[in-house]
């Protein structure tokens, strides 16, 4: 289900109200039973508000099992943006198709945008030239029905929530813990060492072997 | 409570800690219902009303700069109808504080001591709702300002799980797709 939390404010920004965004992640576990909610949004200061209200979704949706948050780390190549910053949800920062953390300077050419890094950061998921659906005609991103070129750490965390849902459909005694353990601990590991680093997380996703490991 | 002047650094809490907010002197926000009580002319409330950005909960922003000699008279008589509220950056956002709490408590004694604070300062707030760990108030001057300012009170003074003024954020659009 898409719950609605931002309207455009007529000139280039994105207009929240933070209490109206913690009533709907509220609505999402609670009334909508979401098992997983994946946040392609984020920026500005932290607040208490949403912060509690993701960590009911992760301890007492599901029925008490925790619901799975994904949220993007931000485009800005800098720190990573609340609410990503929220302790124990999955932060999804951005690679590109060299397995790179998507930068100002990666392979890609796309020069304007890099993935937001930082201590929080959990793991990378693909995030550019991504093909999606897409709104028809000129208010989308394509003047048709679908767009190949959906870039950003919006585009990378669909796939980290894409791939706790089929974990879930699996294995769906896992509680939230062990769904973010089990992608964590199935990444393609990206640094020399294999150990987490602050621009790369654990890795970059891998479904299949996660859900190998889910069903271990 | 005296209203507070937007043009002074606040603070509010997040996670036990001070978050700064920086004071955004360019930008006003206009409480919709409040413009049509404020003593400006009706080509000056048309006037804000067409530069308006709106927001939400009858909320919206208009750049200072498109006010005439800088609108210090315009905002005076705003700020005399309670039709503005404070404008915040803060993490490359706009923050505009409304005249909203929402207080969070799961433990009894301190719920106690809330509901002691709250009798304490019942000239200058009034509860809107109340539910099993959570309570909502407002402050009676309507002035998001002073949300802010008796958050951080009940925050300093008792310590509830969670004491958070409501804030509007602007955030700037992700530009990340392909040129």
């Amino acid at each position: 289900m898409a719950v609605r939390i931002a309207k455009g404010d007529g000139a280039n920004g994105w207009v929240f109200d933070d209490f109206k965004t913690a009533d709907a992640i509220d609505w999402a576990w609670r009334e909508g039973q979401a098992d997983v909610l994946s946040n392609s949004w984020g920026g500005g200061p932290p607040v208490d508000v949403i912060s509690r209200a993701f960590e009911r979704a992760r301890t007492k949706g599901r029925k008490n099992k925790g619901a799975v948050v994904a949220i993007a780390a931000g485009n800005a190549d800098g720190p990573v943006n609340f609410p990503a910053t929220i302790a124990n949800v999955l932060a999804v920062g951005a690679s590109n198709w060299w397995d790179e953390r998507k930068s100002m300077t990666s392979k890609d050419g796309e020069n304007w945008w890099g993935s937001n890094f930082g201590p929080e950061l959990t793991l990378l998921a693909p995030g550019v030239r991504i093909a999606t659906t897409d709104i028809h005609g000129p208010n989308g991103y394509d003047a048709g029905d679908n767009t190949l070129t959906f870039n950003g750490t919006s585009s990378a965390t669909p796939h980290v929530a894409a791939a706790a849902a089929l974990i879930l459909s699996a294995v769906p005694s896992l509680n939230e813990k062990q769904v973010r353990d089990v992608i964590t601990g199935s990444v393609d590991r990206l640094t020399a060492d294999g150990a987490w680093n602050k621009y790369m997380g654990w890795g970059r996703l891998n479904i299949f072997a996660a859900l190998r490991l889910a069903r271990r | 409570m005296a209203k507070s002047s937007s043009s002074r650094g606040r603070y509010y809490y997040a996670d036990g800690k001070k978050v700064e907010l920086i004071p955004a002197d360019d930008l006003i926000a206009i409480d919709e219902q409040a413009l049509e009580s404020a003593s400006l002319s009706e080509a000056v409330r048309a006037a804000l009303r067409k530069a308006m950005r709106p927001l939400s909960g009858g909320v919206g922003l208009v750049d200072r700069a498109e006010l005439k000699d800088d609108g210090a008279e315009v905002v005076q008589a705003l700020q005399a109808a309670s039709a503005t509220h404070p404008v915040f950056r803060s993490h490359g956002s706009v923050v505009v504080v409304l005249p909203e709490v929402r207080v969070e408590e799961s433990r009894g004694a301190k719920q106690g001591r809330i509901a002691e604070w709250l009798a304490s300062h019942a000239t200058e707030t009034v509860v809107k709702s109340r539910d099993e760990d959570r309570l909502v108030f407002e402050p009676k001057s309507g002035y998001g300002g002073d949300a802010l300012d008796l958050a951080n009170k009940l925050t300093e003074q008792v310590g509830p799980e969670m004491a958070q003024a409501r804030f509007l954020r602007i955030t700037p659009r992700p530009s990340t797709m392909r040129r």
